[in-house]
């Protein structure tokens, strides 16, 4: 099948990676460093993620859009640069099995407690290789068909949270420290604000190129403000105290919604749209370290790594973090940082291969 | 491209990746402390955000 995207389709994922790996857990993230200001933190969040996405744009445009992997090779060479494509794979299948296990962690917790999490884990982990296995092009065709009701679904739910807001809970607005504020921001900033540049490796694939910067950022402003509503949804209708004390507090609000008796326990309508966004964002990491294993051994192919790279995700899913507890406070703390560091790495190579001329050269040297 | 005509590299490859997932996966089942990932960048990450943000 010829890997040709569209813009239209390369947006709907940008927001479906984007939205539905923090809608169910942004409130409760922003909220416990800043209160009721929460919805503050994650706007701060998506402008300074704005920021350094459209740096890293400004420079990946230079290149005119090539594959990630090969960039990183032409500029750093042979050596180094297989290293930073190492890395980059790395932290795309590190990033997959924490999006597994997050999943795994909800379904347990949430949906069907006392079920085995390698249920979910291992049935998710199925449906993304056999998507892989089918190419690039499937994930966006199946994701660009699933979007509409995706949005339909989430829209819906945070209408009928309209139902039970209260502006009281928000007040008094500004009262939060800055420092607070930041730190609330600091978490949704690695997770996902940074996280997104892991589609660039995707720009290549894009049939059309002019205006790919305005289409992704687009996608990552439209995402980071659905974000930031539903933050202040939530802290609206249940206030800082209980949000800050639960893990999925989007998941939470919904449950207590009823009106006209036919209408309860939808929550559900937010589950389904964050499992299928979930599995197209865990397929997205899956199908980049693909594409690097593809690259660094200079194969035709990356079918014969879909089924180790399997194992291994779902051996990371849970060998990660022994416990839940574990695996927030490693968010909470590390996983900005983490993150910057790749991004920081990154900027710098395409930095030195500005320089360096690199950018004017043909593809092939 | 058919087995017959991989490349070293790719066979090298191959064979690295199937022994390193397979072996991670041993080290989750037998509770085995191989590629501690986790705890190399908590140790690396961890002060930096107590710094910033202080903590334990």
């Amino acid at each position: 099948m010829n890997t040709q995207l569209s813009r239209y389709q390369f947006i709907a994922v940008v927001i479906n990676f984007l939205i539905f790996s923090s809608i169910l857990m942004a409130p409760a993230i922003t909220v416990v460093a800043a209160k009721q200001d929460g919805w503050l933190s994650m706007l701060l969040a998506l402008v300074i993620g704005l920021l350094l996405m459209a740096l890293y744009l400004f420079m990946f445009k230079k290149y005119n859009y090539p594959s990630l992997f090969e960039l990183m090779d032409r500029i750093a060479g042979k050596w180094i640069g297989t290293l930073v494509n190492l890395l980059i794979i790395f932290y795309a299948l590190h990033l997959a099995a924490m999006v597994v296990r997050n999943l795994s962690n909800f379904m347990v917790s949430s949906v069907v407690p006392y079920s085995h999490p390698w249920i979910y884990q291992v049935l998710t982990l199925i449906a993304v290789a056999y998507a892989a296995a089918l190419g690039v092009k499937v994930i966006f065709l199946l994701n660009e068909m699933l979007f509409p009701f995706v949005v339909l679904f989430t829209m819906g739910s945070l209408l009928l949270i309209l139902r039970e807001f209260n502006f009281f809970e928000l007040k008094p607005f500004f009262h939060t420290p800055p420092l607070e504020v930041f730190q609330g921001a600091y978490v949704t900033l690695g997770f996902p604000f940074i996280e997104i540049l892991l589609l660039s490796a995707f720009l290549q694939f894009v049939e059309k190129k002019e205006k790919l910067r305005i289409v992704y950022l687009s996608g990552i402003t439209i995402g980071g403000m659905t974000l930031a509503v539903t933050v202040f949804l939530i802290i609206g209708d249940e206030g800082a105290y209980l949000v800050a004390r639960e893990t999925y507090p989007t998941f939470s609000v919904m449950r207590d919604i009823e009106f006209f008796t036919v209408f309860e326990r939808i929550e559900i309508l937010l589950a389904v749209a964050w499992l299928l966004g979930l599995f197209v964002k865990i397929t997205a990491c899956f199908l980049v370290g693909m594409l690097g294993l593809k690259h660094l051994s200079k194969s035709t192919t990356y079918k014969v790594y879909i089924i180790p790279i399997g194992i291994l995700v779902w051996a990371m899913s849970n060998h990660l973090h022994k416990t839940v507890m574990d695996f927030s406070n490693f968010v909470t703390t590390s996983w900005t940082f983490y993150w910057f560091s790749l991004y920081c790495l990154i900027i710098l190579v395409l930095a030195v291969g500005i320089l360096r001329k690199k950018h004017k050269m043909p593809a092939s040297q | 491209m058919k087995k017959a005509n991989r490349t070293l590299k790719e066979k090298v490859v191959i064979v690295i990746v199937w022994f390193f997932s397979v072996g991670y996966a041993i080290g989750y089942l037998y509770d085995l402390p191989i590629f501690p990932v986790t705890s190399w960048l908590k140790a690396i990450y961890e002060p930096i955000y107590y710094g910033l943000f202080g903590g334990p």
